[in-house]
């Protein structure tokens, strides 16, 4: 059994799957993430007659985008996946939305956030040939995907990967903040 | 009555802190990580950085309480956690981590406020009598609470305008004192001598304090000399200051005390650690046959131990949370 869990943007959505079975759960939410995260990671176990304690494996998105929402979800998945002493991998928010959209061509992803843009781009086979970057332009010129989840799609890029150690989980923010520029 | 275990989180401001509380008194292993060394380059802590720092050290910081205590979360009756007040983007990753244990054990989740755990942390290997008079002094925090009874609290006074702890920092600001500004005032004062003259704080009938007027008269005190090409005498300064505030901390308690006819009294939070306040306070207890509780030091400045105390008040009340509890950077006991 996998749970899946994303909170960088203002579209929460959790995931989980059981075998065959893929039940997911969204909702839009400003600045009230942390109401509505839990309770909806409860409710998808719940409502399905899943117990937590049969989970193999999270999925959690680790940014970029709201550095806020990011901890929020951060914060649950490694404490579930250190307590439970199951697996773990991060994945880009970036490469969400290109794994998401593949369409056999050259795209990029961008999020968009108050002062600019992160970016990343993917070719046909499913290669980064542009590494995540923040820019206050948009200055890519490959075809835009659609901030748009597939979370089978997410799931099966994710599944040769090495699970990561639940301790040295991190958020993935790109951008500096204003501290770190003066160091 | 069966032992109950209580696993608290604290990460309000820039500790990631993890306790384990036995019945509400027991202590029975606290992890304290400090950021000081990450916020000290920057004069300050920065609450962006401190999330950071939180979201990263978490797992670790209960784990290794889990090991010194050697035990299993599988143990644990209930999770607790700071909730408010705080920085929200730190509060929420104790919180969001709490909800998860909880969860996954299907034991209660008990949230709870920052200023019942300085409260509480008077609990800690002690037994208190109500009526009580509780003196909060913190960075934050100056308030006096009249409790009834150990879940009832009314606010006689507050601070008007800066906190005490707050006062210290700019105070250690202005003679440019490193950060953390308070102790190095407390200890730059223990050198000095009170030759300078400090103002009058608010001496009326009210149990409220204030402390920007005498911020400001040192800023003005340090600036005039400098003008004059003199510079001031920081041990004498910071000396004649915290006599100063703590003669006013000292007034307010004692006119709560008496009108109130208490026998108890328990000071808490960070500037509790302050040991000219802590002794001046207790000699005026002394001379009212007042009995006065003060934490242990460690248990003054921020720690899970205080809300593990604190949150077993709230379990033993069944004043559990839901799992949609938000993190609050401001709240007021109840």
């Amino acid at each position: 059994m996998l749970l899946f869990i994303d909170t960088h943007s203002s579209l929460i959505t959790i995931a989980l799957k059981n075998n065959d079975d893929l039940f997911i759960k969204t909702k839009e939410s400003e600045y009230s993430h942390s109401i509505y995260t839990m309770p909806m990671i409860e409710e998808i176990f719940k409502e399905n007659n899943l117990n937590v304690k049969d989970l193999k494996k999270i999925i959690v998105v680790n940014g970029p985008g709201s550095f806020t929402g990011i901890r929020i979800g951060l914060s649950i998945a490694k404490t579930m996946a250190y307590a439970l002493n199951i697996d773990i991998n991060t994945i880009s928010s970036l490469t969400a939305y290109l794994v998401s959209n593949d369409n056999n061509k050259k795209r990029k992803a961008v999020i968009e956030d108050n002062k600019g843009y992160y970016i990343s781009a993917f070719d046909e086979n499913n290669n980064n040939i542009i590494p995540e970057y923040y820019s206050e332009e948009d200055n890519c010129d490959y075809e835009k995907v659609e901030e748009k989840l597939d979370v089978l799609k997410i799931i099966k890029y994710c599944e040769n990967m090495k699970s990561e150690n639940p301790h040295h989980i991190k958020a993935n923010y790109v951008k500096k903040i204003e501290v770190e520029n003066h160091d | 009555m069966k032992d109950v275990y209580i696993l608290a989180v604290e990460s309000s401001c820039d500790e990631t802190s993890v306790s384990i509380i036995k019945n509400g008194f027991e202590d029975i292993a606290t992890v304290i990580n400090s950021q000081i060394d990450v916020h000290t380059k920057y004069g300050g802590v920065v609450p962006e950085v401190a999330s950071r720092l939180h979201l990263e050290n978490i797992t670790m910081v209960i784990d290794e309480c889990l090991q010194r205590a050697n035990m299993k979360l599988e143990d644990m009756d209930a999770f607790a956690c700071t909730y408010a007040p705080g920085l929200l983007g730190s509060l929420l990753v104790g919180v969001e981590a709490t909800k998860a244990l909880a969860f996954i054990y299907n034991k209660p989740f008990i949230g709870t406020n920052h200023m019942m755990g300085h409260i509480y942390a008077n609990m800690i290997g002690n037994k208190l009598e109500y009526p009580l008079l509780s003196l909060i002094v913190s960075g934050g925090h100056t308030d006096l609470i009249l409790m009834k009874s150990e879940n009832e609290f009314e606010y006689l006074g507050q601070t008007l305008d800066d906190a005490i702890g707050e006062a210290y920092d700019k105070v250690a600001r202005i003679l440019d004192l490193p950060y953390p500004g308070g102790p190095n005032v407390e200890k730059y004062a223990l050198q000095g001598e009170p030759t300078y003259k400090m103002p009058n704080i608010l001496n009326d009938e009210s149990y409220n304090f204030s402390f920007s007027g005498i911020k400001s008269h040192v800023n003005n005190l340090v600036h005039n000399e400098r003008q004059r090409g003199n510079e001031v005498n920081k041990y004498d300064v910071a000396r004649s200051f915290q006599d100063c505030v703590t003669e006013h901390l000292v007034d307010k308690t004692k006119k709560a005390l008496l009108n109130y006819n208490l026998k108890t009294f328990l000071i808490s939070g960070g500037v509790a650690a302050n040991t000219h306040i802590r002794e001046a306070l207790k000699s005026m207890c002394e001379s009212l046959g007042v009995e006065m509780h003060m934490p242990e030091k460690k248990y003054c400045t921020d720690n899970a131990a205080m809300i593990g105390a604190a949150a077993y008040v709230l379990y033993k009340n069944k004043q559990f949370s839901p799992l949609s509890l938000n993190a609050q950077s401001y709240a007021k006991l109840k």
